[in-house]
């Protein structure tokens, strides 16, 4: 038997949108969804998300790229070919420092753009909620809420009630994910 | 709107993100593979000659010097390819009626010399020396292979700069007494190590300042 269809909400203004996030956490639903056009100013403490994780996937990925170019750097003009260029010591570190900077650029960088994708779980061109009635409009100019049906809170008809009360443009229903 | 992708494109959408990255990788992995293959290095090949020159037999089968033929080697930068005229001195009295001797023959009749192909060919601007190497204890076989057991001669070694460097960072692992150089059945003893130090010393190889750019690529 397929579990009851989340219900979600859709608001005109990016106000009345952080308005009912947060009468929808006063009302203790835990797992609620926001769809927005734009990150909303507020829209994180609304959520009371917790904070990402990104940074220090960032912060070990550009250590981990800064200090491999360091050490490869190194490894090649002190140990593995020492060549006399220009009469500098073999272990010239000031001369490394430019390529150290530039590659924990890059193991930061990369590891922003695809531990992005991998925390968010993209790429993900089908989702169950793009069936919602007007949802594409989610990313010109309307606000969607939703609450999932397997909140503990959750229930077909005092939740509908609930949303309606929330003065939305529509509430309508979002079919579980399969599986 | 509804939806624009089926379910399955989410899979697709990684196995593509995955593909990217083989797509990034696979070239490098292919590229690093190739050129130490033997299709790149030549090692194993066996190039046409003009004539069927087997070293075995005139190395391991009559035991010929190295240097009866290659006279140059212990002097020159250049080994050298005998001329017609060592052949002959033989060739003029013994299977001269051998068919794959007819090229010498007809070289001989001419004046025009054989045209031997190159199975060792170092790139224009590395400046190979002979003398220098075996001088200095470097064995003809420590780079050319068992040539003594070449029945055509082909190419044993890759020729890599960084196989060249590998010895001259430490020559110690293949240097061999000097009255060993042309023993074309050589093999390191036990204590190659040991010993190959010793003659490091012995023969004054001076170690740090082999890798240096100018002793190759002048």
């Amino acid at each position: 038997m397929s579990p009851n269809p989340s219900l979600l909400a859709e608001f005109g203004t990016a106000g009345q949108f952080l308005d009912a996030i947060g009468r929808t956490r006063a009302a203790g639903y835990r797992r609620i969804g926001a769809y927005a056009p734009f990150a909303v100013p507020g829209l994180d403490e609304a959520l009371d998300l917790p904070a990402s994780r990104l940074p220090q996937w960032m912060l070990i990925f550009g250590i981990f790229g800064g200090a491999s170019a360091f050490l490869l750097q190194a490894y090649l003009a002190a140990v593995d070919f020492p060549l006399n260029a220009g009469g500098r010591p073999y272990f010239s570190w000031p001369s490394f420092t430019l390529v150290t900077f530039e590659f924990t650029v890059l193991g930061a960088a990369l590891a922003g753009f695809f531990g992005m994708l991998a925390l968010n779980g993209l790429p993900r061109p089908y989702h169950p909620i793009f069936d919602a009635t007007n949802f594409d409009r989610a990313s010109q100019d309307r606000f969607f809420l939703m609450i999932d049906s397997d909140d503990p809170e959750f229930d077909p008809y005092s939740t509908r009630r609930f949303l309606d009360s929330l003065n939305p443009i529509a509430v309508t229903e979002v079919n579980r994910e399969a599986g | 709107m509804g939806q624009i992708f089926r379910p399955r494109a989410n899979s697709f959408a990684r196995i593509a993100l995955l593909g990217l990255a083989l797509l990034i990788v696979l070239p490098f992995c292919i590229g690093f593979a190739l050129v130490r293959s033997p299709y790149l290095t030549g090692v194993d090949d066996v190039p046409h000659q003009p004539v069927p020159f087997s070293h075995q037999h005139h190395v391991s089968g009559l035991g010929i010097d190295c240097r009866y033929c290659h006279t140059s080697v212990e002097h020159a930068a250049f080994a050298g390819i005998p001329p017609t005229e060592t052949c002959m001195t033989c060739h003029s009295q013994i299977w001269t009626d051998a068919a794959v001797l007819e090229p010498v023959r007809k070289s001989w009749r001419t004046g025009q010399p054989l045209r031997w192909t190159r199975v060792y060919d170092l790139p224009d601007f590395v400046y190979f020396n002979h003398g220098i190497h075996v001088s200095h204890g470097i064995g003809c076989t420590t780079c050319h292979g068992p040539v003594g057991r070449m029945p055509l001669t082909r190419q044993a070694t890759p020729l890599f700069m960084s196989w060249c460097l590998d010895c001259h960072r430490a020559p110690e692992k293949y240097v061999r007494p000097r009255e060993h150089v042309f023993d074309p059945d050589w093999t390191p003893p036990q204590n190659q190590f040991a010993q190959g130090r010793q003659l490091v010393h012995e023969y004054q190889i001076r170690v740090g300042q082999l890798i240096h750019c100018s002793v190759c690529h002048r």
